[in-house]
């Protein structure tokens, strides 16, 4: 039998708090963190709207990253009250890591850019904690979180680790606000997932952390409990670099891996997490998905992008901590800027915020390339 | 302690980069694997790739703001964008092979704990993989580092 791997302290740093209580609270209020920004205007971008982190600094901060990892980090040691083990290991996911130190490297050719991916800040952590543990990064785009937090349980279960970090990290990125500008993938007014109206993503910044013990161990420090994490399903479209296969046969498939993964039938889930990047093939391929997998039963469905901007490498991870904290409240947020949802026969939308009796949860992810994530987490 | 399994199909690459794009580069790079992934019986959904970089991105991040510094943000090629992500190299290799198994790009040096082999070792324990993909891809003074090996993660031994 395999060990269970639980969830004893989570950290959050978002556009919409930097707790998640306070996080909590501005999605409980219908808030959204999308602001128009002078430095985006003087830039030149053409939709000069992003949700970031308040102050945001002139110029170009290179270690923003690393801060809000570092950040995120001692936070969760201190939530935890723990003395890291030598052996914690620690599982990080990026999408872009640190962008502005790769844009300063567009205007000097000599800037070192070995400190820009997640690695790096891997490593500085197990220096600062005198770590010797496994230290992996991932650097699967927009399921990262996904990946490192289900990854990290997985290498406990297989392999002699009985604690770990995992989390991810995403600072605001230029490159990507021009990238899905010019791709055609962001909104002109603000972002949907799910509304009939939905026309494109909007950018954000932030980053979750975990912290994940054996159960034994936990139960041997008086650790609170959170959540269990239970399986990662992974999948990939192999179909297109940038768009998901519209019928959302690779999304339904990570889905079903997880399910079966964690021994458990559709039935079981209470509430999707959903990626819900706000964009018109994303939204329906994921729709599609969820359609074909929820035949019998109805879960409830919510997205949060809306309020927090997509947070890229961090989403994942930043929407599995309102997913833990809906555990602990019994209550689902509404979803973010969702008033006329697409048909669908059996998913009921989170239209209002709901307090209701929730057990076992579906977070999704997807990245850029096909790469696609589902896992599930479940009440202790 | 983990031992490594010999690989049934193993190529590398060392290619200078000048004017073809990355995409193209993988593109010619794996014909041979096609070939041998065609001439075996590996379900595509059984496959999985394990890829490990340092570099994957970088250059192509600092190509796409250097240009958008010129032509604004609003101007910008975004034909490039998508390989900015350290992703775009192992899903560009999942399409080339059709992989629909998991696709997992490492960030860092590929001895590290041996995170590769020991991921590929769990997605075969949970019956996720036949196959593994194991790929090293770095840039470094514009060459091509891509090491590719196909090998049964059965054979892998953890003591």
């Amino acid at each position: 039998m395999q060990d269970r791997i639980v969830i004893t302290a989570y950290t959050v740093y978002s556009p919409l708090g930097n707790s998640i209580q306070e996080l909590w609270t501005n999605l409980w209020h219908h808030q959204s963190a999308l602001r128009e920004h002078d430095f985006l205007q003087q830039e030149k971008f053409r939709f000069p709207k992003a949700c970031l982190m308040h102050p945001y600094p002139e110029g170009y901060e290179t270690d923003r990253g690393w801060n809000l990892t570092e950040r995120g980090i001692a936070d969760l040691v201190l939530q935890a009250e723990i003395k890291l083990p030598e052996q914690t290991g620690l599982f990080f996911g990026s999408t872009l890591g640190e962008s502005a130190l790769l844009e300063q490297a567009a205007l000097h050719s000599d800037t070192n850019t070995t400190k820009a991916y997640a690695n790096y800040w891997a490593r500085r952590i197990q220096a600062k904690y005198h770590l010797h543990g496994p230290a992996v990064a991932y650097g699967t785009a927009c399921a990262a979180g996904n990946y490192a937090i289900g990854q990290a349980a997985d290498y406990m279960r297989y392999f002699d680790l009985d604690i770990a970090i995992a989390g991810a990290s995403e600072p605001f990125s230029r490159i990507a606000m021009a990238g899905f500008n010019r791709s055609r993938a962001m909104s002109n007014d603000y972002c949907k997932p799910f509304d009939q109206a939905h026309n494109g993503m909007v950018l954000g910044e932030g980053a979750a952390f975990f912290l994940l013990e054996k159960e034994d161990h936990a139960r041997q420090r008086k650790a609170p409990m959170l959540a269990e994490v239970k399986s990662l399903g992974l999948s990939c479209d192999a179909y297109h670099a940038t768009a998901p296969k519209p019928d959302g046969s690779g999304m339904l498939a990570a889905m079903q891996k997880a399910l079966c993964l964690a021994n458990l039938t559709p039935d079981a889930i209470d509430w999707v997490c959903a990626h819900g990047s706000g964009t018109i093939a994303s939204d329906e391929a994921e729709l599609n998905a969820l359609n074909d997998l929820f035949k019998q039963c109805s879960p409830w469905l919510s997205a949060y992008k809306g309020a927090t901007g997509h947070t890229l490498g961090a989403a994942t991870a930043i929407e599995l901590a309102i997913c833990i904290k809906g555990l602990q409240e019994q209550a689902i947020p509404k979803s973010s800027n969702l008033v006329n949802p697409m048909p669908s026969q059996h998913i009921q939308f989170c239209t209002e915020n709901k307090s209701v009796p929730l057990a076992t949860i579906l977070n999704c992810g997807y990245a850029f390339g096909g790469i696609n994530s589902a896992l599930i987490l479940s009440a202790c | 302690m983990l031992i490594e399994p010999t690989s049934i199909f193993s190529i590398q690459n060392q290619i200078p980069l000048t004017e073809a794009s990355m995409e193209s580069i993988l593109t010619l790079a794996v014909q041979p694997l096609q070939e041998f992934i065609a001439s075996q019986t590996i379900a595509n959904d059984h496959l999985g790739i394990y890829l490990c970089t340092n570099t994957s991105g970088k250059m192509e991040s600092v190509a796409f703001w250097k240009e958008s510094l010129i032509k604004t943000p609003s101007f910008v090629n975004p034909a490039i964008f998508p390989w900015t992500l350290p992703n775009a190299a192992a899903a560009r290799l999942a399409y080339l092979l059709q992989v629909t198994g998991p696709v997992y790009t490492f960030l860092g040096t590929s001895d590290q704990h041996q995170v590769p082999l020991k991921t590929a070792y769990m997605d075969w324990k949970k019956k996720q993989i036949q196959f593994a993909l194991i790929v090293e891809l770095d840039v470094e003074e514009r060459i091509l580092n891509l090491n590719l090996r196909v090998i049964h993660p059965e054979a892998i031994i953890v003591e």
